[in-house]
């Protein structure tokens, strides 16, 4: 993950058009239109991409880092796991070249 | 049947544009040798029809026990001997021989938020004749960006603190239903003409999409779009909803909120996209407005954000997620074990009458777990 977007302040992840997001009791649902299918995301991945949509990677992952108690490393492979599998599923776009 | 049932069919029967419509259309649809098929019948008035236009044979389906009215009816009207009915769901119909003709009127108040379009879809893949008719046939559905007091005033409502509460997220999701509103000129005002947003034939099976541009001609608040459908239902009949059209039909129309609304001055630019997914149940809407000033303004509304969601729910919408394997489950097995074609319901609510306290919170939940059973197996 190496986002131009970061160094403009702003997100490298965006949601795109054909994805409707809803956060319920810290959750989120994301129901892609285009395969019409339903994604759930528990609370922990819920904030993760709550924030890699909201912020700048590098202040996303700093964030995290501080907020889960986890090495910076550990959490960064993590959320390269749950981009991936995002990204593949069409349900976040890389806006700012985020890798 | 329950007074709302009757009201609803007062409603169908009081409504000569719909009969007119109807019986006009299958006098030009309908040829003497055919086999007409009737879904959703009700009181049967449309089969009636279909005898009259010289239709050899009908077959009347509806799942609910207003069949048997309509079974009195036909007798009593003297359409007996060339009404077939069955209480089924069309999707669970079997027939010997395919039919000619399909007539529904399961069009709600802009065609996708009721039955028709997946029940034509199937009766064409299962049921229909090579070349078979249907009626409707297809369907142009329109929208206009009105001033609408009563729709606003639903979803403010629950802004209003009713009865003291903060009820701001049950307004949240009351701007992003989609409403039903019985309307006329009388009551909005359009801020632009109505615009077809989508056409498509009455057995399409898919997703819906189409956009649509509109130049207000005057000024005023901006409270959401109105909705409403045009049904071609044969070659020269149509049958709308239209709340200004002099020829519509008693038929209510649909209503999708701009969240907050927007003041709007003659001129202004409003761009609408609709995407509706019938398979899903989701209506989403998403409004552009530029204003004078050169400014673009983005809304969105979707039923996806309208609906209530508990976890559980989420749970059983998130197919990717494992079932979880619970008590139900030994008690299906347990009940689906005895089904041998001599155990009654009765019999089996019996055996499962042990997990009351456990599974089950009484006889009568008992009894329902099996009845739910016995429907789902049924043929």
């Amino acid at each position: 993950m190496d986002p131009k977007g970061a160094a403009r302040g702003e997100p490298s992840f965006a949601f795109p058009g054909s994805v409707l997001v809803r956060e319920v009791g810290g959750e989120m649902v994301l129901l892609n239109l285009d395969s019409e299918t339903y994604f759930g995301l528990n609370r922990s991945g819920a904030e993760i991409v709550a924030r890699l949509t909201s912020l700048p990677l590098d202040v996303a992952l700093a964030s995290l880092a501080a907020d889960f108690d986890v090495d910076e490393e550990v959490l960064r492979r993590d959320i390269q796991d749950l981009v991936r599998t995002l990204v593949d599923a069409g349900l976040v776009d890389q806006s700012n070249d985020g890798h | 049947m329950s007074q709302r049932q009757l009201d609803e069919h007062r409603g169908y029967l009081a409504d000569e544009r719909r009969t007119a419509a109807y019986r006009a259309a299958l006098a030009e649809v309908v040829r003497p040798s055919d086999v007409v098929l009737d879904l959703g019948a009700g009181t049967g008035l449309l089969g009636y029809l279909a005898c009259d236009a010289g239709a050899r044979h009908v077959i009347a389906v509806d799942r609910g026990d207003i069949l048997g009215l309509a079974h009195d009816l036909a007798a009593a009207n003297g359409y007996e001997d060339r009404i077939t009915h069955v209480q089924a769901l069309s999707t669970e119909l079997q027939l010997e021989a395919p039919i000619d003709v399909a007539v529904c009127d399961q069009i709600g108040g802009l065609v996708y938020d009721a039955g028709i379009l997946g029940c034509f879809a199937d009766v064409r893949r299962r049921l229909l004749a090579p070349g078979g008719r249907l009626v409707p046939a297809s369907f142009r559905i329109f929208l206009a960006p009105v001033t609408f007091e009563r729709g606003r005033a639903a979803v403010d409502f629950w802004a209003e603190h009713p009865a003291g509460l903060d009820a701001a997220a049950a307004r949240a999701l009351a701007a992003n239903t989609e409403w039903s509103f019985s309307v006329g000129p009388e009551d909005v005002d359009a801020l632009a003409a109505g615009r077809e947003v989508a056409a498509f034939a009455a057995d399409h099976d898919g997703p819906i999409a189409g956009s649509a541009v509109f130049e207000t001609v005057r000024e005023g608040r901006f409270d959401g779009y109105v909705g409403w459908f045009e049904a071609t239902m044969s070659p020269s009949v149509t049958l709308t909803n239209d709340p200004w059209g002099t020829e519509r039909f008693d038929r209510w129309c649909n209503f999708y909120p701009l969240d907050g609304g927007f003041d709007l001055l003659a001129g202004d630019r409003v761009e609408l996209h609709l995407d509706v997914r019938p398979r899903l149940g989701v209506v989403s809407w998403t409004t552009q407005v530029a204003d004078r000033n050169g400014h673009l303004h983005e809304r969105r509304g979707s039923t996806f954000n309208g609906s209530f969601l508990t976890p559980a729910t989420i749970e059983s919408l998130v197919t990717a997620q494992p079932v979880q394997r619970t008590q139900r489950v030994d008690a299906l097995e347990r009940a689906l074990a005895m089904i041998d074609g001599e155990a009654s319901a009765s019999d089996i609510a019996d055996a499962l009458e042990g997990q009351i306290g456990t599974v089950f919170a009484s006889r009568s939940h008992v009894e329902r777990f099996v009845h739910s059973i016995t429907e789902l197996i049924r043929s």
